[in-house]
């Protein structure tokens, strides 16, 4: 088999663990309080995929290890998928009232972030395949997928205001993590500037 | 066939199946001439019932609402001094020693000293009650709790005139309750209630649940519930009960005061700075489902409204 094809049947299994997870959850009978437990695992793994999707350039960059980009498509699409999920138990807990989901994005900070990550990940999963990059222009493109990393700060700060404890450390390394990526693009940056 | 509630002792120990099907068995009989006299003074510490006949259990209960099972509601807790996660209290609570157990009891009262477990539980009748239990973070059950009346306790603790207010402490053993170690909240965990509020009829210190021993993780071996106020109120593993003139500061508004209050009177109309409080999730029922509009104090308002009057419940939150 191909190594390629070899890792990603690997990368898929990964990212469907939490994925059966939610399942058994739900339906075996795992969950006690559903709601909750579908936001955190997935919010927790979206998060986590986004920003594995954002280190696959910087580490491509210092590595040369140019083969990591066949997987960066799948990254970001798969934290799309739990944060569709995220997004429809959202809905479901305002009862898929319009009014209360409005009152709900307008009068909650967290909410709002969660809702304009959402927005522009949704703009980012739409724009994902081959067929839409070549219609942008890989210029375009790169511009519009940069809103990545400001939709995983809002997505981390989302995180670190619903936590109910002081002492939740968790989204803290998210953003230390997302911090790190985004100083190595400007780095990067400068350095090609330079030569 | 059944035994006196007023006998039963927590440990006499009750399936979950043969539990419900004793419910099911008092509701009906209780439709029934005889049944008033099986289970009346089951609950006979609480002055507002003399005038009803109906069976002591329907008259603090939501009988006809479903309880959530035993496991959900062992399974699902709030109890910082161990996880600041509702899975794990379960399994990590289990380290703590309860027996021997001692609750001292003093303040602006005549009648405070320390007194063993066995002691303090045997000053009131045993009595069983179904309540609903409504989390601040928006999530609901319905537990049928046994225990002893708070008013009944207190009143032989003789308040003298200035006690104003109850303060309740738990449990400070930075040994057996490990994120005492740490600034997840202040320690120990202290709530208060008004010394009138405390003296409602509806106000109790469970030691059991589902007519066994209360389990550690639900705040063994004694723990306060006032339903009609968010579960943080209901303090766990309580140590310490004394009389005072001034509010006690509870911890959790220490910890956060824009968000949780003095009172924390249920209150769909008053949202936490986070979420609605308007609806709940009704632990144990279908994902698609489960939410439940929030009544105003947790569903007793006829029973408490009356403390509150002339306040402003937005601002005494």
């Amino acid at each position: 088999m191909n190594p390629v094809t070899r890792n990603k049947i690997i990368l898929y299994i990964i990212i469907f663990i939490p994925f059966f997870q939610i399942l058994q959850g739900v339906f075996g009978g795992g969950y006690i309080d559903p709601i909750d437990e579908i936001f955190e695992t997935t919010g927790q793994n979206a998060l986590r995929l986004i920003i594995a999707s954002l280190l696959v350039t910087p580490i491509i960059y210092f590595t040369n290890y140019k083969k990591l980009f066949a997987y960066r498509r799948i990254l970001g699409v798969a934290g799309f998928c739990y944060i569709l999920i995220h997004a429809l138990t959202w809905g479901l807990s305002q009862q898929f009232m319009i009014d209360k989901m409005v009152a709900d994005v307008a009068d909650r900070l967290f909410i709002l972030l969660g809702f304009s990550a959402f927005i522009m990940l949704l703009l980012l999963a739409l724009t994902s395949t081959d067929r839409a990059m070549q219609k942008m222009g890989i210029k375009r493109w790169k511009q519009l997928h940069k809103l990545n990393y400001i939709l995983s700060i809002l997505g981390g700060v989302h995180f670190i205001l619903q936590s109910k404890s002081k002492m939740a450390t968790e989204p803290y390394v998210y953003m230390v993590i997302i911090a790190v990526v985004l100083l190595s693009r400007v780095y990067i940056i400068q350095k090609r500037k330079k030569s | 066939m059944f035994k006196d509630p007023l006998k039963l002792k927590d440990n006499d120990v009750t399936s979950e199946e043969n539990y419900n099907n004793r419910r099911e068995f008092m509701k009906s009989a209780s439709k029934t001439f005889i049944g008033a006299s099986i289970v009346s003074g089951a609950a006979m510490g609480s002055g507002i019932l003399g005038a009803k006949a109906a069976p002591a259990q329907t008259d603090y209960s939501a009988l006809d609402d479903k309880k959530t099972s035993y496991k959900d509601i062992t399974g699902y807790t709030n109890f910082y001094e161990f996880s600041l996660n509702k899975r794990e209290p379960t399994k990590l609570a289990q380290q703590l020693k309860t027996d021997p157990w001692t609750i001292e009891v003093g303040g602006e009262c005549n009648n405070g000293g320390k007194f063993d477990f066995d002691t303090f539980t045997k000053m009131a009748d045993k009595e069983e009650r179904i309540y609903r239990f409504r989390c601040v973070e928006a999530w609901s059950m319905i537990i049928p709790w046994n225990g002893l009346s708070l008013a009944t306790l207190l009143k032989q603790f003789d308040p003298n005139s200035k006690a104003k207010y109850v303060k309740f402490t738990t449990l400070h053993d930075e040994d057996q309750m490990p994120l005492q170690r740490t600034k997840a909240l202040t320690w120990p965990y202290v709530e208060g209630l008004r010394l009138d509020e405390a003296m409602n009829p509806l106000a109790f210190i469970a030691t059991g649940l589902y007519g066994k021993d209360l389990p550690k993780q639900n705040g063994a071996p004694l723990r306060l519930i006032v339903p009609w106020k968010y579960g943080f109120k209901n303090i766990k593993s309580i140590v310490k009960i004394e009389f005072t003139q001034m509010q006690p500061i509870n911890t959790w508004n220490i910890s956060a005061p824009d968000e949780y209050g003095f009172y924390a009177n249920v209150n769909p109309k008053v949202p936490h700075a986070r979420w609605s409080q308007a609806t709940e999730r009704v632990i144990g029922a279908s994902l698609f489902s489960n939410m439940r509009k929030t009544d105003p104090f947790n569903s007793y308002e006829s029973e408490v409204a009356d403390l509150y009057k002339g306040m402003d419940l937005k601002v005494h939150f």
